[in-house]
């Protein structure tokens, strides 16, 4: 049965788009940066035309739009639209159980295959599934946000509660037009952008609240293992039995407070001392730190340093683990064959660079963006904590530096680090 | 002998898992994404279906279960999922009428959760 689950979970890639994927910045960051042009933006059908481009970029949905249902709920029309060939504006009549569930508020999925019967406009475009998400403000519902996309993948969990808060967001919007447009006093419209600033506030909570719900999923899985591993290790009557899964309660358990250390380490921002440092000594150690570190042997660095290399004013025992955490992400990233790195140094202008490149699989390019959220982690099932490069890009900025991530043209990631030189 | 599909991309969850059904006299098969279970749901035809909501490769649980019981009318089918996972995958859930067992969960949860299958 292992042989099963080993073989059908290594990936010709070694990478993994898990769905559980936490894109925690952006997502959040959506709907909120959205809130923000809301009020700066006095038309609101221009303001839903960026809406919809910046939601269509953003959480890769292929057709995008907006539709205002009719006061018996029972024809949605289109108002703005994003991705659909045909411009023209369409009216969609809804059988009475549907328009029943639109007027209630709910999340309604479209699928060729769950709803066979049930057409959608979008289908024309080309698009197999989709859902709709009521723009519901106060007690009321204006209509629905619609998202669709041409491959048959249900739109991710993830990705319809990103758009339940822009939802929400354009039901705002809508709902200050309707009050301007019937004359409300300026005053009460202005106290009522003062509401709306309270509630940017409330979504900034929010997130946080998302990045909590983060962690917490994090350690659903190990813990799920550890009790049902420990239930077994009491029930067993076989000692070799009860050997393997009080190592497997340990694996997980060790996973559960890598998880801790990070998110820790994360949470800390107390200011650091800092000195002059060599960078060269610090990647040696770094090479040396890591390859013994990784599982028999499977690391080879090789370091190709500029001699006369500017010093940088830094924590180094900061930059130690930032340089540490790409290291072990690309050991990760081969599932266990063995890894080359190599780390470059040189100077350029007044900062100092150091590629670390490694001969992986490389990131998947609709995740370059991503890899230094929290909890963006492809690599789950190798132990990875979701955490490691978003700290990294953290004590980076810290020392106002930077990091991108890129895929070299012969394969394998490249992570290319800048800091300032110190001053002479 | 009733057979058993588990779906989950937790390697030692799904072991362990295995193990509890085999030990109980179900012919178990073990796969680790939603695209095995329907590539090998068909040759195993499972009375049983316990998986996972997130799984890689782009077919979660609950697409798995709506597939499997179009197949097979007369699947029982148990969604496991993340307890922070929030309402959408109850919603969806509760729309296909498949009972869901949040993670973690222990093996008398599990047990209980099956003995109330219809």
């Amino acid at each position: 049965m292992n042989d099963t689950a080993t073989e059908l979970g290594s990936d010709e890639s070694g990478l993994y788009a898990t769905e559980s994927v936490t894109r925690f910045q952006r997502r959040s960051g959506l709907a909120h940066a959205l809130a923000l042009a809301a009020l700066s933006e006095t038309d609101v059908r221009s303001f839903f035309r960026f809406a919809l481009d910046r939601i269509r970029a953003e959480l890769e949905i292929d057709l995008v739009e907006v539709a205002l249902s009719s006061k018996d709920f029972r024809s949605l029309s289109r108002i703005e639209s994003e991705g659909f060939a045909d411009q023209s504006l369409h009216d969609v009549s809804l059988e009475a159980e549907l328009a029943e569930r639109v007027a209630a508020g709910h999340i309604i999925t479209l699928g060729a295959e769950t709803h066979g019967e049930r057409t959608f406009a979008a289908q024309s475009e080309g698009a197999i599934s989709g859902a709709w998400v009521p723009l519901t403000g106060g007690n009321e519902t204006y209509g629905v946000l619609g998202a669709y996309s041409k491959d048959d993948r249900a739109l991710s969990e993830d990705t319809l509660s990103a758009l339940a808060d822009v939802a929400e967001v354009f039901a705002r919007a809508i709902e200050r037009r309707r009050r301007e447009d019937r004359g409300v006093q300026d005053i009460e419209s202005r106290a009522l952008r003062k509401n709306e600033e309270a509630i940017c506030r409330a979504q900034r909570l929010a997130s946080l609240g998302r990045f909590a719900a983060g962690i917490a999923h994090e350690l659903t899985n190990p813990l799920t293992s550890i009790l049902l591993g420990a239930e077994s290790g009491l029930r067993t009557e076989d000692p070799t039995r009860a050997r393997q899964v009080l190592g497997a309660i340990l694996k997980n358990a060790e996973r559960c407070s890598r998880i801790m250390d990070s998110v820790l380490k994360f949470a800390r921002e107390e200011e650091s001392t800092r000195w002059i440092t060599d960078v060269n000594r610090l990647l040696e150690r770094v090479a040396c730190l890591a390859q013994n570190e990784a599982p028999a042997h499977r690391l080879k660095v090789k370091l190709e340093l500029e001699a006369r290399l500017t010093p940088v004013f830094a924590n180094p025992t900061e930059l130690e683990q930032a340089f540490i955490n790409i290291l072990r992400n690309a050991v990760e990233a081969k599932n266990g064959r063995i890894c080359r790195v190599a780390i470059r140094s040189e100077n350029v202008a007044k900062r100092i660079r150091i590629s670390i490149s490694d001969d992986g699989p490389g990131i998947p390019a609709e995740h370059l963006a991503e890899v230094f959220d929290p909890f963006f982690s492809t690599q789950r099932r190798t132990g990875g904590t979701g955490l490691g490069l978003s700290i990294t890009q953290r004590i980076l900025a810290a020392h106002d530096g930077s990091i991108h991530a890129l895929n070299q043209p012969r394969g394998g990631a490249c992570f290319v680090i800048e800091l300032p030189a110190a001053r002479q | 002998m009733t057979r058993v599909m588990v779906v989950e991309d937790e390697a030692d969850s799904l072991e362990l898992l295995g193990s509890w059904f085999e030990d109980r006299g179900y012919e178990v098969l073990a796969v680790s994404s939603g695209v095995a279970a329907l590539e090998q749901a068909e040759r195993f035809a499972p009375e049983l279906l316990l998986t996972d909501y997130f799984l890689p490769g782009g077919v979660n649980g609950i697409e798995v279960a709506r597939r499997l019981l179009g197949w097979f009318p007369d699947l029982r089918a148990v969604l496991m999922t993340g307890m922070l996972q929030g309402t959408f995958t109850r919603d969806l859930a509760d729309r296909e009428h498949i009972p869901v067992m949040l993670k973690p969960f222990n093996f008398r949860t599990l047990a209980a959760t099956l003995e109330s299958l219809p």
